[in-house]
C-alpha cells in the first residue's frame, strides 16, 4: 500500500463526513418526520463509505465488518421507521 | 501498469465523494419533499458501488476485497426499498403513485401486509 493510498483514503473519509455527513444530519435535525427520516437515510450511505474507506486506510480488514454491519442494520431501521410512522394516519409522516 | 491502477481507484473514489457531496447539498438547498428522495439514489446506486470499486482495486483480490464488494452490493441492493418506503412517507404524494410504490415496495421487501391484493403490481 503506497503512501498516496493511505492518505488518500484519509482524506476521502474527510470529505465524505464534512460535504456528505453533515448536510445530511442537518436535514435530520429539522422538519416533519418523514424529511428527518429522509436526512437519516442519506447520512447511512455516507457513514458505510466513510467507515469502508477508513478502515482500508487503517491495514486491518477485521474492521470491514463495523460498515458491513451498518449497511444492513440501516436498511431494517430505515424500513422499519417508515413503516411506523406511517401507520398511524395511514398516510404522510408531515407534522410529527 | 501501476499508473493505470492508482487511476482506476483515484477516479472512481473522487467521483463518488463529488456525487455524495453534491446529493447531499442537494438535500439542503432542494424544498420539495418529493424531490428530496430522489437524491437518496444517487448515493446507493452511484456512488456507493464506484466508492466500492475504488476500494476493492486498491485492495486487490481477496478477502477484503470481497468483504467491500459484500457492503457496497447490500447497499446498492436494499437503496431502491429504502427510497421507496420513504416517498411513502412524504406530504402530497398522488394516489396512483402511492399505490404503484406500495406494490413495488412489497415486492423489494418481501413483506407488505398492510398492500391490498389488488393494489400490488398496479
Amino acid at each position: 500500500m503506497t503512501g498516496w493510498q493511505l492518505s488518500g483514503w484519509h482524506w476521502a473519509a474527510t470529505a465524505l463526513l464534512v460535504g456528505g455527513l453533515l448536510p445530511a444530519l442537518a436535514v435530520a435535525c429539522r422538519g416533519g418526520a418523514g424529511q428527518r427520516l429522509l436526512g437519516l437515510a442519506a447520512a447511512a450511505p455516507v457513514t458505510v463509505m466513510a467507515l469502508a474507506a477508513l478502515a482500508v486506510d487503517s491495514g486491518q480488514s477485521s474492521l470491514l465488518i463495523v460498515p458491513l454491519v451498518l449497511a444492513v442494520l440501516s436498511f431494517t431501521g430505515t424500513v422499519m421507521m417508515a413503516r411506523l410512522l406511517r401507520r398511524p394516519t395511514g398516510g404522510s409522516g408531515e407534522g410529527r | 501498469m501501476n499508473g493505470l491502477r492508482d487511476a482506476a481507484v483515484v477516479l472512481p473514489a473522487a467521483a463518488a465523494v463529488v456525487v455524495t457531496v453534491l446529493s447531499c447539498t442537494g438535500l439542503l438547498v432542494i424544498g420539495d419533499p418529493l424531490a428530496r428522495v430522489h437524491l437518496i439514489t444517487p448515493l446507493t446506486s452511484l456512488a456507493g458501488p464506484l466508492f466500492g470499486i475504488a476500494l476493492a482495486v486498491s485492495l486487490g483480490p481477496g478477502p477484503a476485497a470481497a468483504t467491500v464488494v459484500l457492503i457496497f452490493g447490500v447497499l446498492a441492493l436494499t437503496g431502491p426499498a429504502v427510497t421507496s418506503e420513504l416517498a411513502r412517507l412524504q406530504p402530497g404524494v398522488p394516489a396512483e403513485l402511492a399505490a404503484e410504490l406500495a406494490g413495488g415496495s412489497a415486492g423489494a421487501v418481501g413483506t407488505g401486509g398492510d398492500v391490498a391484493p389488488d393494489e400490488v403490481g398496479s
